[in-house]
């Protein structure tokens, strides 16, 4: 039982759950607060790790360029997305968004852009220069967690990504930006009919969120050493909407809270499986790998059918 | 017996070997089939020989492929295992593919089968000399353009028509379509089910898949009157397509499923374009499902009443339609629709459990091109992307098409909005 407990903990607090977080973050500026439906946000963690794995691994760039490069392109992808869809309604943007995520992913692993993306296998040795000047160093015992200098960088930089990010979100929709965000998702003609500029705030929410994504993206492919396109499937944009709406969409700390219960949950079966043994169910490992999205999806589908504002959510949220 | 029936009767037995290798005695073996497909059908290649040793050189065997191009060694014991294909015993117009390596290794477990393919090519093939015209290649990718495009038509129009009587866009649609292939294949050719004919099949399929429609309604009802706003709903539906989905992989798992019937079949040719009985036969279907969707929504009451729900629902309410049996009529016909996509796809590409995932992003691209909503646009958008995908190909690889669906998809958006056949019209 306490070895239950302590995977799941570990898997709480660990580097994949802040990445995670940070693009709930991400994801409840746009749909919870400003009301896009960014089916695609995976494809802006593409841009991201890939940007820095191009500039870096491919060009020999240094590490702070390959970021730069990163949200730079997570910008022209906000250009994308949004510009043919943002004064359409909602629906086509969901649409756009997703189709475009996938694109990506595709030509990523494409034959054509092999050169540049490394193809299905992906690109490695890039994050040399984030871990240079690593301010800690040989390994670190936390209870019964071991960590090595580089694994605790990311971790560390990560989760204060993540508080930024919340402290920010949270500044910003309370300033009469937000403000005016907030009125576009509850009536959109109605803040267009008092003047506000709808498209321009809407676009400000897809760059903002999709930097964050971004960010999030550098993160993960630093902490993997590795891109490739498999790890940008759009099942990771289902578990960052699970997780936000599991906290509650359109508050500042539902995906921070969403995120880690949802991770628990999905750690704390994994543990149980792992350590009562798979035969037990007479499941193969791509079988439970198979149950388990089955099963995401259908929390996914349970929430928004019988507690569409989060589990957690007191009446209606604000 | 002429020399393409024999060719035919080669390939049968291929097939039928590889099955028989995938059932398997109880030893080990390597083998292969070796092959290249010419414009004109498959070459099979005789008399090639192939070396087997281990991986410190000692020599296990050798075979030469046979006159239909089999070849096979036993093997004494699982393990590793290099496998070397003899370049000098090549018939002189042949080659190993450039880059390709004459010797692979290979992992062979105890009483498995292995199965090794070398990638041949005509030798001087890259010039193009003796290859199809560029005039010839354009008009066959009209053609495989618009029996894709008629079978993606079908899934889209369904799609536009929950959209158009629901105002829901269903990302679930695709995996209804790999619900409708699956259950096609279930029946036809399960080893555990009904052996149906395929015709039959392909009809209780699409006919057991139209119920899914009723439940799928009442889903979407349900979370439509407790929802705060449209978003969630979208949200529930793609939720929705992912349990759906992965519900198809956990019960079909991840293997292509083919029909039993119309799996070898020799080419019409007409001119410089060949067609496939079974896609011309595909194509058939499809243009005969499609008058009758065009039938029914021009000239029946149903289809009157389902347009004028898409037109303007609070109208056709006061005017006595019972608004919620013609929206659930709209989605068991969207899924119906869905359903004979998908089986109509899975003749030519076989069922899989992503099959339709795989077709949404290009009938997203079809229903936006055609305008949402308007089932004879989603009609025109996917004969038009499906010759569109088809023919980039010419271009740019075959693995991209869902890109060239994306970038037709956001022209769309940024030129015409609405559409080719919506009116032009403010849709924000």
């Amino acid at each position: 039982m306490t070895a239950i407990l302590a995977d799941a903990l570990r898997a709480v607090l660990s580097t994949e759950t802040a990445i995670f977080t940070l693009l709930a973050i991400s994801l409840n500026l746009q749909y919870g607060y400003a009301g896009l439906l960014n089916f695609g946000q995976v494809g802006y963690m593409m841009v991201g790790g890939y940007g820095v794995a191009i500039t870096v691994a491919v060009l020999g760039g240094p590490f702070w360029l390959g970021v730069v490069v990163a949200l730079a392109a997570s910008g022209m992808l906000s250009l994308l997305m949004g510009l043919p869809t943002l004064r359409l309604r909602a629906d086509y943007f969901a649409i756009a968004s997703l189709v475009i995520a996938e694109a990506l992913r595709l030509l990523a692993r494409s034959r054509w852009l092999e050169p540049l993306t490394g193809g299905v296998d992906g690109l490695t040795r890039f994050a040399d220069g984030f871990f240079r000047g690593n301010p800690f160093s040989g390994s670190y015992t936390l209870g019964p967690w071991r960590f090595t200098a580089d694994q605790l960088l990311v971790l560390a930089v990560a989760w204060v990504a993540v508080a930024a990010a919340t402290l920010l979100v949270w500044r910003l929709v309370r300033s009469p930006w937000g403000r005016v965000v907030r009125a576009i998702r509850e009536d959109e003609d109605a803040a267009r009919a008092v003047g506000k500029p709808v498209f321009l705030y809407k676009m400000q929410c897809l760059v903002l969120g999709g930097v964050l994504s971004s960010l999030a993206g550098v993160l993960l492919a630093v902490h993997q050493q590795h891109v490739d396109p498999e790890a940008y499937l759009p099942v990771v944009t289902f578990y960052a909407y699970t997780g936000l709406i599991l906290g509650g969409a359109g508050r500042t700390l539902g995906p921070v809270v969403g995120s880690a219960a949802f991770w628990l949950v999905l750690a704390a079966t994994d543990s149980v499986i792992g350590r009562y043994g798979a035969d037990a169910v007479a499941l193969s490992a791509q079988q439970l790998a198979t149950v388990r999205f089955m099963l995401v999806g259908l929390v996914l589908i349970l929430l928004l059918r019988y507690r569409p504002d989060g589990v957690f959510a007191r009446g209606r949220a604000a | 017996m002429s020399a393409r029936r024999l060719l035919l009767a080669a390939l049968a037995w291929a097939f039928s070997l590889g099955a028989a290798l995938g059932q398997g005695a109880a030893d080990q073996s390597v083998g292969g089939i070796l092959r290249l497909n010419l414009d004109d059908g498959p070459r099979l290649v005789a008399g090639v020989l192939v070396r087997i040793a281990t991986p410190d050189g000692t020599a296990v065997g050798e075979a030469r492929s046979d006159a239909r191009g089999a070849w096979s060694v036993g093997l004494p014991a699982a393990g590793r295992y290099l496998v070397r294909l003899d370049p000098a015993s090549l018939p002189s117009d042949l080659a190993l593919r450039q880059g390709a390596s004459g010797t692979l290794t290979i992992d062979v477990g105890s009483g498995e089968q292995a199965i090794v393919l070398f990638p041949l090519v005509l030798q001087g093939a890259v010039d193009r000399s003796d290859g199809p015209s560029i005039a010839s290649r354009v008009l066959q990718s009209l053609v495989d353009g618009l029996v894709f495009g008629i079978v993606l038509a079908i899934a889209a129009v369904g799609l536009s028509l929950v959209y158009g009587v629901t105002g829901i866009v269903n990302f679930g649609h695709g995996d209804v379509v790999s619900f409708g292939a699956l259950l096609a294949a279930f029946l036809n050719a399960a080893a555990g089910g009904p052996q149906a004919d395929l015709f039959l099949a392909a009809a209780g399929a699409v006919a057991l898949a139209s119920v899914l429609g009723i439940p799928l309604e009442g889903l979407f009802r349900g979370v439509a009157s407790r929802a705060r706003d449209h978003f969630t709903i979208l949200v529930f539906s793609i939720g929705l397509s992912f349990v759906l989905r992965h519900a198809l992989l956990f019960v079909a798992g991840p293997f292509n499923q083919a029909y039993r019937q119309y799996q070898l079949q020799e080419l019409y040719r007409l001119g410089p374009v060949v067609i496939a009985p079974r896609d011309l036969a595909v194509a058939i279907a499809a243009v005969l499902i499609l008058v009758a969707v065009g039938f029914l929504l021009l000239r029946t009451r149903p289809g009157w009443a389902m347009r004028a729900v898409a037109t303007n629902p609070g109208l056709a309410e006061q005017s006595g339609i019972n608004v919620r049996r013609v929206q659930r009529l709209a989605w068991v016909l969207g899924t119906a629709l869905a359903a004979a996509g998908g089986v109509l796809l899975a003749v030519s590409q076989q069922a899989r459990w992503d099959i339709g995932y795989q077709l949404l992003m290009f009938m997203f691209a079809a229903v936006i091109l055609g305008g949402i909503g308007t089932a004879f646009g989603a009609l025109l958008g996917g004969l038009l992307i499906g010759v569109i995908a088809q023919a980039s190909t010419l271009v740019v690889p075959p693995e991209l098409k869902p890109v060239v669906a994306m970038v037709v998809l956001v022209a769309t958006l940024m030129i015409r909005p609405a559409g080719l056949l919506n009116r032009a019209r403010r849709v924000g």
